[in-house]
């Protein structure tokens, strides 16, 4: 039976109205038009319009014709290759894909789904082929599709749910790449799912082969009760060498009752404190625990919940202490920029203090600071170090003697230094201009007694930009009240470099010793250095970095010792690691430095709210994709029967070519 | 059928500024503004003639006799009034209108105002009306005006096919004495049997103007629908498609006119188109202006 997979089209069909008015409006009149007098018209041939009309209804039966032919052909007509259910034409590709993310692993739910899924290959004839795959944020495809669907029903069997989040889009993209591949007649993707808002998306950007049906089979629990660990907030505190953490851990639970509950936080493996709890009916509860005291370096923690039907989300884990110092290695032989280094613990800064550069204690440090670097200045060694430690994405603050700079060096400050300028008399100069919405000193914007025109200067040194452009590689952070620069930015390839035009030696200026100093000192050593905080946890399927390259030592493969202890040597120059499971990631760095990352699962696959199923086809029909159940072919998987519409549009051209033909033969018959 | 008034102050009001000359000199006695192809007493000297036996002999110019010592009579131009006919067709082909007048209020308000304006120079104004016959004939004479004007107000309902032949032959024998006369018809006979029977009116010397009234529809045959017409002279019905024959139409109602232009020209007959589209003080204004001009060259 021939159905249509554009039906509207034949709304069309009025048009078919038009010549039908106009033919009737053509027709003669019946009364009659009275003219002053018909002398001319009598002696007109051909007046009369009788036989003219008759002859036209071959042409109006031919317009007419072309116009409904054009209406069938956008309704795309098409003959089911599967009618009323029961008649199957050709072979058929199946892909079932079974969700494996970790809502999976709510009680009873993967069970129900493995039943599932081998239904759905039991359901197609042993000529179909059968694949599948095992997807969450990302599709493994355990079996290719072919007509041994016993391999498939084994893979089904040895699948277990993991830790990842819900995702749709890897598990289609990788199906439809499989069944566009095969020579069959229909493609069908069954998605076991326990359906989740959050899975479709990307789905919408997925091409699938034409003549494909997704459809899908729920298997989320009806009632749901979970409760689940999803975030921690740690507040640091210091009392005098010791350092503490306050953690709030925040709770969700989802079920028809309030009900309550232990917690526990566990840091470096110790019991801090177990609190109880009452969970509200499906909401959210923060809960704050003791101040738990941090040994030095990294510490591992947990906020644990007593286990329910859903394990994988009662335990949360994170890492305290993870940031880590800002290595500075700083070249001054005053004792200012020193001093305030050495207060500060977020983050707190690693300073290696040297009278003069050394190319080799650059190594592992993000910033250098240069000050007073006495007479000897930096030598051509030195020199060539420097200018690659910034280029490669180092940091450099100048403090001092950026004049010296020479060589190589001197690009990293292009302009050109010219005489100093005193300001002995009148008091000194003062800062007349910050600009404070740059992220260096942005901190200063709101924060009182910051005011930079305290600060007094007898003397610097006139700098002129070679290319000093606004907003370009030079940038002036700060002026004096005479217009000249205080402070400027430059961008060196990827690092960063900000220099003082005055030295910060206690002498030309007292800088130093305002209230300003300490907090302008760390700012810009936190934005020269590029310094980001780390955070305390990470989520399943995302990747990490481990390192800067340059902290790799590239002879030692890196170890990366999964939360399963599994060690997995990573390939030479690698970087990165892909979090896979909930738990902790161990590294060690060749600089001895230990990296630690907590996996966790996506707080997305705690909430097990059942998606309604006429939401999740609308959400599937509205990224282009049929859904199910679709027992009987859909008009997406009508691609055999389509070709009717290009049958209509020929009928159409061949009709209005005859009528031209015709049209035309007859113009010429009545002009003769 | 909307019915313009007639002798619109509007149009007098605009029309007082002109002054109808006639083209060719035509007898009379009255002094008006048409000039008398005979000489008279009057104030503007026209030639000297010879002095010939009979002649008054205080038409004697003395000063050029005692110049040449021959005896020169001085002539004047003498003005003198006119016969104003206005002969008017009123068959059932003049009740047509698709502009929101018909042909036949458009001549009778342009009749109306080419009398009054006879009348008040004096002139002898005349009205004849007619269809397939004389229907109603008002002789030219001084003082008619309001017949006229009241004629033109209750105009009989036409009878019979429209000819010109037959009527216009009973005018030119009414006319006793040359003079003007104007023509207002729609002309639909052959240019041959129009002129034909025109150029009687020209029997006793009169001049002739005829002005064609032409509603804009009968040029352009504006019609889409295919449609039977009706004949209003003969009630002849015929189907035919607009679309088709326009070009034709239009084709054959031009060379119609440029016939009877022609033709009418030879006999130094006026032939001026009026279309019931142009406003009638317009095309009034138009036609006196063109005439006063060629009278003086």
């Amino acid at each position: 039976m021939l159905s249509f997979l554009t039906p509207a089209f034949f709304a069309g069909l009025l048009a078919v109205a038009i010549p039908i008015l106009v033919h009737l409006r053509m027709r003669e009149r019946k009364t009659s038009l009275p003219f002053p007098s018909l002398m001319f018209v009598r002696k007109v041939p051909h007046r009369s319009s009788r036989r003219r009309t008759l002859q036209n209804l071959l042409l109006f039966a031919m317009r007419s014709l072309a116009l409904v032919l054009l209406c069938l052909a956008f309704a795309r007509p098409f003959i089911p290759a599967e009618a009323g259910g029961g008649v199957v034409s050709g072979p058929k590709g199946l892909v079932v894909a079974l969700d494996v993310s970790a809502s999976m692993g709510y009680e009873g739910v993967f069970p129900k789904a493995l039943a599932a899924a081998e239904q759905a290959i039991k359901e197609v004839s042993a000529s179909d082929a059968v694949g599948v795959v095992l997807f969450s944020d990302r599709a493994q495809g355990v079996v290719p599709p072919s007509t041994d669907h016993t391999k498939a029903l084994a893979a089904l069997r040895e699948a277990r749910p993991g830790a990842g989040a819900t995702r749709f889009a890897p598990a289609l993209r990788l199906a439809g790449d499989w069944l566009g591949a095969l020579k069959v007649d229909r493609r069908e993707i069954v998605l076991i799912t326990d359906g989740q808002t959050k899975a479709l998306l990307g789905a919408a950007d997925v091409a699938l082969p034409p003549a494909t049906t997704v459809s899908t089979r729920s298997v989320a629990p009806v009632a749901a009760d979970n409760t689940a660990v999803t975030d921690v907030s740690i507040e640091a505190v210091r009392e005098g060498d010791r350092s503490f953490a306050i953690v709030t851990a925040r709770l969700i639970h989802q079920g028809p009752k309030g009900r309550p509950g232990l917690v526990t936080l566990e840091v470096a493996g110790r019991l801090i404190e177990e609190k109880a709890v009452v969970l509200p009916e499906t909401g959210a509860l923060s809960v704050t625990f003791a101040r738990a005291p941090l040994p030095d370096g990294i510490s591992k923690g947990r906020v644990l919940l007593a286990a329910d039907s859903l394990g994988v989300d009662d335990t949360l884990h994170f890492v305290l202490g993870a940031a880590g110092d800002i290595p500075v290695l700083l070249i001054d032989s005053m004792p200012y920029v020193a001093r305030a280094l050495e207060i500060g613990d977020q983050p707190g800064f690693d300073v290696r203090q040297r009278a003069t550069l050394i190319p080799s204690d650059l190594a592992g440090r993000a910033i250098v600071i240069l000050g007073e670097m006495g007479s000897g200045g930096l030598g051509p060694a030195a020199t060539t170090a420097l200018v690659r430690f910034v280029k490669e994405g180092g940091g450099l603050l100048a403090t001092g003697s950026v004049a010296g700079l020479r060589g190589e060096a001197r690009d990293l400050l292009p302009g050109t230094w010219g005489e100093n300028i005193s300001r002995l008399t009148g008091g000194g100069a003062s800062i007349g201009f910050v600009d404070l919405d740059h992220p260096a000193l942005l901190a200063f914007k709101q924060a009182r007694g910051s005011d930079f025109s305290r600060a007094r200067f007898l003397q610097y040194r006139r700098f002129t930009a070679s290319e000093w452009v606004e907003g370009a590689r030079t940038k002036a952070l700060a002026r004096f009240d005479d217009g000249r620069e205080a402070l400027i930015e430059f961008t060196a390839a990827k690092g960063r470099v900000i220099a003082f035009t005055s030295p910060l030696d206690g002498l030309m200026s007292d800088l130093p010793v305002q209230p300003l100093f300490l907090p302008l000192i760390h700012e810009l050593v936190r934005y020269v250095s590029a310094h980001e905080e780390a955070p305390v946890l990470h989520r399943v399927g995302e990747a990490v970095t481990l390192a800067d390259r340059a902290a790799i030592n590239p002879r030692a493969p890196l170890s990366v010792l999964s939360p399963a202890g599994r060690v997995e040597k990573r390939s030479e120059g690698s970087t990165g690691v892909e979090l896979t499971q909930v738990g902790f990631y161990e590294a060690e760095l060749a600089s001895g430095a230990r990296k630690v990352f907590a996996a966790n699962v996506d707080p997305a696959e705690s909430d097990l709210s059942v998606l309604d199923p006429d939401e999740l086809e609308a959400a599937l029909r509205s990224t282009g994709k049929a859904t199910a159940p679709l027992p009987a072919a859909g008009p997406a998987e009508a691609g055999a029967g389509q070709g009717f519409w290009r049958l209509g549009l020929l009928g159409v051209v061949l009709l209005l070519v005859a009528e031209t033909v015709l049209g035309n033969a007859k113009g010429q018959k009545a002009a003769s | 059928m909307q019915t313009r008034p007639l002798l619109d102050p509007k149009v007098v009001l605009q029309l007082r500024d002109l002054s109808f000359v006639a083209r060719s000199v035509v007898n009379g006695f009255v002094a008006g503004q048409h000039k008398s192809r005979h000489r008279g007493t009057s104030v503007d000297f026209a030639e000297h003639r010879p002095y010939s036996l009979g002649d008054d002999i205080r038409r004697i110019d003395w000063r050029l006799f005692a110049r040449t010592d021959r005896y020169f009579v001085k002539q004047f131009e003498a003005d003198s009034n006119a016969s104003f006919l206005i002969v008017l067709d009123i068959s059932r082909s003049m009740h047509y209108g698709s502009a929101g007048v018909t042909k036949l209020d458009y001549a009778r308000g342009l009749a109306a105002c080419l009398a009054y304006l006879a009348s008040s120079q004096k002139d002898r104004v005349g009205l004849m009306m007619f269809d397939s016959e004389v229907r109603e004939f008002i002789p030219p004479r001084g003082g008619r005006f309001e017949d006229v004007v009241r004629a033109l107000s209750a105009i009989p309902e036409p009878q019979g096919a429209g000819t010109l032949a037959p009527p216009l032959g009973m005018a030119a024998e009414a006319s006793r004495r040359a003079g003007i006369v104007v023509l207002l018809s729609d002309l639909y006979e052959e240019p041959e049997a129009a002129v034909e029977a025109i150029r009687a009116l020209q029997y006793r010397g009169s001049e002739v103007v005829v002005l064609h009234i032409l509603d804009p529809a009968e040029r352009t045959f504006p019609f889409n629908d295919v449609a039977t017409f009706e004949d209003l002279e003969t009630g002849e019905l015929v189907p035919a498609d607009p679309v088709r024959i326009r070009a034709e139409y239009q084709s054959l109602v031009e060379k119609h006119i440029a016939t009877l232009r022609d033709k009418l020209g030879r006999d130094r007959v006026q032939h001026v188109l009026m279309d019931t589209s142009m406003p009638i003080e317009i095309a009034l204004r138009h036609f006196l202006r063109d005439r006063g001009g060629s009278a003086r060259t």
